[in-house]
């Protein structure tokens, strides 16, 4: 009872069970978590970026939607949006950037780019297909300005450099890796 | 040539190690205290501080201890204990005028601001046994600490000292400080692939093997290179370490470490101004550790030199030569590596030797 | 007169361990202590600037621990904080108690100002030793060629 007792979502063991359930999604995109059980009633997205973020990476948050102590507790550097590994995007919001793309020698430097949406459900469904799905899967993430869609295929036109989005609703999240291709955008 | 997979053994493995502990507990001496390594063997202590690369006095001796003695193994078990360890990032700069000094002397000037203090140092002794060591005692020891802080000087004296290389700065007899806030290299994370800045060179000797870098010096100094080194100023002593307090963000005393640093003067050079200015080297350790400060020093002076004329004349002048052969760890490590079970290998290399043999025979035989 | 708040934790990490863990433990069973940051203990490169060129590099590893919390006493709230080159966070979670109960003058202050004493008196002794150490081995060295006769 000496050292301080973490709130669960700081702590390092809610971390490995969060990031093995991110990395099982990822590696099937159109799959979805619950993450519900590890929340504590926090919101999913704050879960992703804890799981994500540390002392050598950087985080940019342009919505504002991280409190001080979020910040504290992530302990994460902060860059600017262009230049950060992490950041933090609303779906309803059109990106107005560009993000960390990486270089061919090393494009694992693209941004990974955790987008808030009401619902991974509810929405018009996209079509997947793409290295992890077996022939096609289906994502139906609501509240996700068609922009996102643009501005990724954008972004990912010069294959292996991208970015990775990770779609988060108040519980759930889904992943689109860059690898994915989606019908129609 | 590699080393192949084996099986079994497990039994002798573990009665190996069964047997490093019996040899210790052999005897009739008591176990060893932790404290007993750090405070009786304190320049010992200070090597494997340096080399492991961690300052932890504690876990130094417990290494120490575990390693019956060996330095190399004993620094191995403090590198291989950092990685078990999370990075919370990089300390503001220190500057060694901070240094609550212990010893700080001088080769260049007989009268330095603030004195010339010897400290503890066997310099000026004999190396003459002094047999009555064989046998102290608890109580021989409370004696002479009793006669060493027994009448102390009221005063409080100054503990902190300008750099005796500042003076000659002053006269511009030295080449200004340049100064630069580029981010220092981390050889904890990135690999060297040369041309290397200075921060590698620095930080991989800092951790370097005394007995390596000493006779990478020692060649230099004996006539394969050119440095002539007179040291400017040499001190031991604690460097209090500031972190930014949680709450108020001022600078606070999380603890301090024990250094040693050395700075050469060597020859001097044309500028671009044209005046002339001596060239320096600079060496620093955790522990106190003077020959490997000084090593170091005539070391990074020896490459400054080379990439200065644009060649290198020997190999202590060449940074990797010496940045890739003065690791203890590395170098120990590939050593001791040899004696792992290399047969399939050196099979082949008997059948080779074999089928050569036959073949050297024919020929012999063959009619001329 | 109080020393200042950035010298408290090295004071009491000099003190009687028992009295300050004591003294830690008693505070926090009467008030509520909660992190403001994650509790870290782990390893920070120890950046100096070399004295010949002016450059920066890593000397070495130092293990760094620190503690950033909040106290909330019925007579007073206040956060706290230290770090301190150690692995012992349940130390280092203790300075930021006495860190915090010190700055929000609880009852224990005095206490806690006496710990501060104590230790600041042992890093006095460790200083009166060094300079011990340099005044008995202080070097007035002549070159033969001064001598007279």
């Amino acid at each position: 009872m000496s050292v301080l007792d973490l709130p669960r979502l700081w702590r390092p063991e809610t971390h490995q069970a969060l990031f093995r359930r991110i990395l099982d999604v990822a590696a099937r995109p159109g799959r979805i978590a619950d993450l519900t059980d590890l929340l504590d009633d926090r919101p999913a997205a704050l879960a992703a970026l804890a799981t994500f973020c540390d002392n050598t990476q950087t985080l940019a948050d342009p919505t504002g939607a991280l409190s001080d102590s979020d910040r504290a507790f992530l302990d994460v550097r902060t860059a600017p949006v262009e230049q950060a590994g992490f950041i933090l995007a609303r779906g309803a919001d059109a990106p107005r950037f560009t993000p960390r793309l990486g270089t061919l020698d090393a494009p694992e430097g693209g941004a990974l780019i955790v987008v808030m949406v009401d619902s991974v459900t509810d929405g018009a469904p996209l079509t997947l297909t793409g290295p992890g799905i077996a022939s096609q899967a289906c994502l139906a993430p609501g509240g996700l300005a068609p922009d996102w869609l643009e501005a990724r295929a954008r972004w990912c036109a010069d294959f292996p450099m991208g970015v990775d989005l990770v779609l988060a609703d108040q519980t759930r999240i889904a992943v689109l890796p860059r690898t994915t291709h989606i019908e129609g955008a | 040539m590699a080393y192949v997979a084996i099986r079994g053994g497990a039994d002798a493995i573990e009665g190996s190690a069964r047997l490093m502990d019996a040899l210790r507990a052999m005897g009739a001496s008591a176990p060893l205290e932790l404290d007993q390594i750090e405070r009786q063997m304190p320049l010992l202590h200070s090597r494997v501080l340096s080399e492991g690369s961690l300052y932890h006095p504690r876990l130094a001796s417990l290494a120490l201890k575990q390693s019956l003695g060996d330095s190399l193994e004993a620094a191995f078990f403090l590198r291989a204990y950092r990685s078990t360890k999370p990075r919370l990032g990089e300390t503001a700069p220190h500057d060694t005028r901070t240094m609550r000094v212990v010893r700080r002397v001088s080769a260049a000037f007989k009268d330095i601001p603030g004195g010339q203090m010897l400290g503890a140092t066997p310099d000026y002794l004999h190396r003459l046994f002094r047999f009555d060591l064989m046998d102290e005692d608890a109580g021989r020891f409370d004696q002479i600490a009793r006669d060493w802080f027994g009448n102390r000087p009221k005063a409080e004296a100054p503990l902190t000292f300008p750099k005796v290389l500042d003076t000659l700065r002053a006269e511009g007899l030295l080449a200004p400080l340049a100064q630069s806030d580029e981010s220092p290299f981390d050889i904890t994370r990135e690999p060297l692939i040369f041309p290397v800045p200075r921060s590698a060179q620095l930080a991989t000797m800092a951790r370097g093997e005394t007995g390596g870098l000493l006779a990478l010096a020692y060649s230099n100094m004996r006539g394969y290179g050119d440095v002539h080194p007179t040291v400017g100023e040499l001190r031991v002593g604690y460097v209090p370490v500031m972190v930014p307090h949680p709450v108020t963000g001022k600078p606070m005393e999380a603890g301090e470490v024990l250094v040693t640093e050395c700075e050469i003067v060597a020859m001097f050079e044309k500028t671009d101004s044209g005046a002339p200015v001596f060239t320096l080297g600079y060496g620093a350790c955790f522990g106190h550790n003077e020959v490997k400060a000084i090593a170091m020093a005539v070391l990074d002076r020896a490459i400054s030199v080379a990439r200065e004329k644009g060649r290198v004349a020997n190999p202590s002048e060449d940074p990797e030569f010496v940045l890739l052969h003065v690791d203890g760890i590395e170098s120990m490590g590939f050593c001791t590596h040899y004696k792992m079970p290399h047969y399939v290998t050196f099979q082949s290399d008997m059948d080779r030797l074999r089928a050569a043999r036959t073949k050297a025979g024919e020929a012999a035989d063959a009619p001329r | 007169m109080r020393p200042e708040r950035e010298h408290w934790a090295c004071a009491l990490a000099a003190a009687d361990a028992d009295a300050v863990a004591a003294l830690a433990d008693r505070i926090r069973r009467r008030a509520a202590v909660d992190p403001l940051a994650p509790p870290r203990e782990g390893l920070m490169l120890m950046q100096m600037r070399e004295s010949v060129a002016g450059s920066l590099f890593h000397l070495g590893e130092i293990p760094m621990a620190r503690v950033h919390l909040r106290l909330t006493a019925p007579e007073g709230a206040a956060e706290g904080g230290a770090a301190l080159m150690s692995d012992d966070l349940a130390l280092v979670t203790r300075l930021a108690i006495l860190d915090a109960a010190l700055c929000a003058e609880l009852s224990e202050a005095p206490e806690i100002e006496a710990l501060i004493a104590q230790g600041m008196a042992v890093q006095a002794e460790i200083r009166a030793r060094r300079a011990l150490t340099l005044d008995r081995t202080r070097v007035d060295f002549q070159l033969l060629s001064e001598d007279d006769a």
